[in-house]
């Protein structure tokens, strides 16, 4: 069993900043990498490495679909896992939802899933055979969803509960994606957060979203990833955190990715939130 | 609608490129899941394709790969898997047909794409093979580097390509001279263009798909009636093409 993230505040680590990063080395508390990007070796992997010499990684993966009604893809999980078996990450995370069917006909999306029994049995299945693959057990993030399965007899709170239940894998939990969905699908934020188990969740990422109109006058928060933190994000982060203890938090940005100096900003943000939980605790 | 069929419509809905109102699904959110999708596939070839893309401008390239979106759909979680058979389409595509040497360029970008990403091996070393007794060598067979290739190419693509890098860029490029290349991985995991002599590229070819060398030293003869094998083996050695000796089967 490997060590789990240090509990303060990292980024994600994007292609602009790679090369900053290796050489400045700025005291980031851990990073985060999108795990396909340094599938099979070379530079990139090479590059990865030697990141995870100097900081705590945790790897995240948005292309195993594990919410697919189908199995996931073989060569992906071999892939990730040959990826895990070189480089020392901390943690390892993936989404709950799908990218593909059993035609191997994929959506490089994080597509939403039903909320449904029939439905849990098949993805506590996947993730079982995932965690198998690789060896290890995963964190597995809520989603941001614009759209929902009108047949759900749960909410995705209770399902993730019942996956950490039946597989024994970890949450991650995208505080922005919770708010994105009340704000579009009107989730119930508190029903949510009641339902998860607290010593499940390993990880939170924080990201900014942007909000798009459409033609039918209906407007929708899509998480972009290309903004600084919200207000109202901050805000329900510090009630996360007040009801779960300080966990390791994230800062995600991927689209319009701005310098360096930015990205520790909004960690030193959350890192100002999480000293004083930390503090307060006894 | 159980949750298999409404998946299987949720995809049908996103990657369909005919737009049609899907009374199973909110216009908007649709919108949004149809966008990433295109807009996602589309990002990845400009990334993969830059020298397409430059040889074709911003407006063109982006009319190419929207209509290439539509007729490929995606086939792996990985994003970077997507846009291998784009030079094929870029060879059938008719408002192209005029720019007769871009499917090669598209092969050329798409094998360095690969090539940068691909598995690591190590070359095999001069050595181990001196310690075969030289009247054995051509019974063996070489696995080789996953990050090599070759392209024969009739067109001068390793010009073509020098004429699009920023240290190069706008050098001169004779159209009528074909540049068969090797494609290799140096040691700071850069691809790397090496022009290859008459014959070579057959030779190289047929070791990249197991050929014994006595087969690919006749496949380069083939191809050239004064193939030079010591040369070329001296080649595949020193560009790491080479990294084991397979066993005999």
């Amino acid at each position: 069993m490997t060590a789990p993230l240090p509990v303060c505040a990292g980024i994600g680590l994007r292609h602009p900043h790679y090369s900053q990063v290796l050489a400045q080395q700025p005291p980031l508390g851990w990073i985060e990498l999108h795990s396909e990007n340094f599938f099979d070796g070379g530079q990139p992997l090479a590059m990865l490495q030697q990141l995870a010499a100097r900081y705590p990684l945790s790897l995240h993966g948005v292309g195993l679909g594990l919410g697919a009604a189908a199995r996931p893809d073989a060569t992906h999980l071999a892939s990730l896992r040959r990826l895990l078996d070189a480089v020392p990450a901390v943690a390892v995370s993936e989404h709950l939802s799908f990218n593909h069917d059993a035609s191997q006909r994929f959506a490089n999306d994080l597509l939403p899933i039903p909320y449904t029994r029939a439905m849990l049995d098949l993805v506590a299945a996947n993730v079982a055979e995932a965690q198998d693959a690789l060896g290890r057990p995963l964190l597995i993030e809520n989603l941001s969803s614009y759209l929902a399965y009108p047949g759900n007899d749960m909410h995705e709170g209770e399902f993730l509960a019942e996956l950490v239940t039946r597989t024994g894998c970890g949450l991650l939990l995208d505080v922005n994606n919770l708010y994105v969905n009340q704000q579009n699908l009107g989730t119930d934020v508190d029903a949510f957060l009641a339902a998860l188990p607290p010593h499940a969740i390993g990880e939170i990422h924080l990201a900014g979203y942007t909000e798009r109109s459409f033609d039918d006058g209906s407007t929708l928060l899509v998480d972009t990833h290309s903004r600084p933190v919200y207000p109202a994000v901050w805000q329900l982060y510090r009630q996360v955190i007040a009801r779960f203890g300080a966990r390791p938090t994230l800062i995600e940005w991927d689209i319009d990715i701005p310098p360096l100096d930015t990205l520790l900003a909004e960690a030193a943000t959350a890192q100002a939130i999480l000293d004083q939980y930390t503090e307060a605790a006894p | 609608m159980n949750e298999t069929t409404w998946q299987h419509a949720l995809l049908d809905a996103i990657t369909t490129p005919q737009w049609q109102p899907d009374p199973r699904f909110p216009a908007g959110a649709l919108a949004v899941y149809r966008n990433n999708y295109r807009v996602g596939l589309m990002e990845m070839l400009a990334l993969v394709y830059p020298i397409c893309h430059q040889l074709l401008g911003e407006e063109f390239f982006e009319a190419l790969s929207r209509e290439y979106v539509k007729a490929t759909p995606s086939a792996s979680g990985n994003l970077h898997r997507y846009g291998g058979s784009f030079a094929d389409f870029v060879a059938a595509f008719e408002h192209t047909a005029h720019i007769a040497y871009l499917p090669d360029v598209a092969r050329l970008e798409w094998a360095l794409h690969r090539g940068y990403y691909a598995p690591d091996a190590t070359p095999l070393a001069i050595a181990t093979l001196a310690a075969i007794p030289q009247q054995h060598w051509g019974e063996l067979r070489f696995c080789c580097h996953p990050a090599c290739a070759v392209l024969d190419s009739r067109w001068p693509l390793a010009d073509i390509h020098a004429h699009h890098q920023p240290a190069t860029a706008g050098c001169a490029v004779d159209m009528a001279t074909a540049q068969p290349l090797l494609l290799w991985r140096d040691s700071d995991g850069l691809m790397q263009l090496h022009q290859l002599a008459p014959g070579q590229a057959a030779f190289c070819q047929a070791l990249l798909h197991g050929a014994t060398l006595d087969d690919a030293s006749a496949a380069g003869l083939a191809a050239y009636n004064e193939f030079d094998l010591q040369a070329a083996l001296l080649l595949v050695l020193q560009h790491g093409v080479l990294s084991a000796i397979k066993e005999p089967s």
